[in-house]
Order: structure tokens, then sequence, then C-alpha cells
């Protein structure tokens, strides 16, 4: 593995080249403590139990409204654009409606009109990879 | 977590009463569209992508008598109990305490209930009741029309 930093919105994250996973070229691993984190957490770990908790918790819903309002959810929104690449990830190998969130957060939508679900994945990813998240 | 641990952790009667998985977890189609029969829509208020669904002229909102209106456009009407009756398809429409829509089954032929996870797998489950609790909430409407062979 190979650590690297990388600056985004002035916030500096660490990442490490993860050779295990090839779905998605590099991994989160950790990142300064936010000052917003009162359990001091690392932004990382503190993103991967709110996806978790959010995939567990509204996978099984029929509607997209009802899992986006969840409070999970909201909390990823809130921690910003440093959650991006983590989104990314999950949206890579655990696919869910990460679409929401992931506009919320950086303001723009890559998805071209007409397309379906897995398109706008699709989408999501070439964008991910066109802005440096991913390789 | 794997998806049959998931699935006994939020609905553990399941075990008890019996199901088995019948698909794949699948973001194309929601328990709506499994409901009538539909593996290539996702049934939701709004069409945001072009697998996404919703009835021409009803409602946008989340609530149960929405959603029984757009279940209505597929031919079902409502009924009063879930008896298994030949050549009647019936479905159960479940909801929460603030009467939101939460989850629709479709009955099948042998007595058994189909149904789509949100974007979980297909399950064929003995027990009704085994998808009632914090969840998924009660069963509020049963609905029905004839069977198609």
């Amino acid at each position: 593995m190979s650590l690297y930093w990388q600056d985004w919105g002035g916030q500096r994250s660490a990442f490490t080249q993860n050779t295990a996973t090839t779905a998605v070229a590099f991994v989160w691993e950790r990142d300064i403590t936010r000052p917003d984190l009162a359990t001091g957490e690392s932004l990382v770990r503190v993103f991967q139990a709110l996806a978790d908790e959010w995939y567990n918790a509204t996978a099984h819903f029929s509607n997209v409204q009802r899992m986006t309002r969840h409070p999970a959810y909201q909390a990823i929104i809130r921690l910003g654009r440093p959650a991006v690449p983590g989104i990314l990830y999950e949206l890579e190998v655990r696919p869910h409606f990460w679409f929401t969130a992931l506009e919320a957060i950086t303001g723009q939508n890559p998805v071209p009109l007409e397309s379906d679900v897995m398109e706008a994945r699709a989408a999501w990813l070439a964008w991910g990879r066109q802005h440096g998240y991913l390789r | 977590m794997d998806d049959s641990a998931w699935l006994l952790d939020h609905f553990p009667k399941l075990v008890i009463t019996g199901y088995r998985v019948t698909s794949p977890s699948s973001l194309y189609y929601n328990c709506v569209a499994w409901a009538v029969h539909d593996d290539r829509q996702w049934w939701q208020p709004g069409r945001v992508l072009t697998n996404w669904y919703w009835p021409p002229g009803i409602a946008r909102d989340e609530s149960v008598a929405t959603y029984v209106a757009a279940l209505a456009t597929a031919g079902y009407t409502p009924c009063a109990d879930t008896s298994l009756v030949p050549d009647i398809e019936k479905i159960a429409v479940l909801g929460d305490a603030h009467g939101e829509f939460t989850h629709v089954a479709r009955q099948l032929a042998n007595g058994w209930w189909a149904s789509k996870l949100g974007i979980r797998q297909d399950i064929e489950h003995a027990s009704l009741s085994a998808l009632e609790g914090t969840d998924y909430g009660t069963v509020v409407v049963i609905m029905q029309r004839p069977r198609i062979p």
C-alpha cells in the first residue's frame, strides 16, 4: 500500500492504494479529525458506521424518499465533500440510492436525461474517476 | 452481515413460519412493481430515472391511500380478507402508524406470499404477519383481482 494525501476543499485526507480491492482504486483510510465530530473518531470510521447503519436500516424500503430522509443518510450529507470517495466506493461495491447525497454534496448531477438506475450509477462512477476520486 | 442474517434480524418470524429467497438483489424494481408482476420498473412517485414508474393521475405522496390508488390502476380493488380463493389474486398493503405506505406482498396460488424487499431480494414466505413489526408496520388494506394464468 502507498499512502498519499489529497486536498479537497481545504481539508487534507489520507488515502492508501488498496491492491486487494480492484473495484475502486483507492480507499479512504483516515482523515483529520473534524472539529464537529464529538467522538474524535476518524471521518472514515464515522462515514462507514453511518453507511452501514443506513444500508441495513433502509435497503428493504420501497420508497427512495423514505430511504434518503433516514438520519444516517442526512448525517452523511452533512459530512460534506470528504464523504464523497466513501460514497462512491459504496456505490461501486454495494449499490444503493446514493445519488441524492452525491448531488447534495457536490452540487452536480452528471446523470444524463433518460438514464435508468444502473446508468445513473455508471455516470457517477465515471464522474468520480474524472474528478480524481476514483481511479 | 450477509443477507440471510439481515433478513432474520429484521423479520425473525420468517424463520419460524418459513420462507425462501427467489431472486438476487436488484435496484430495478420494488415491492409495488413485484405485486403486479413487474420486475423492470421501480414504482415510485416522480420519474427521476427511466426505470421509475408512477401511474398517471395518481397523487405523489407516500400515504397508504395513494399507493392503494396506484395499485388500483393495475386492476386491484379492496376486499375483506386474505383467505385463499381460487382464480383470485390478492395483495396485502402494509403501512406504518402515520398512515405511510411501507410494503405490499402478493398472495401466491398456494397460499404463500411473494415480497420484494426494497433493493434486496424477492422472497416467498408462508406467513403474511411475519413481515409485520417495526419496519413495515401492519397490514392495513387487502386488495384483489382475477388471477392471471
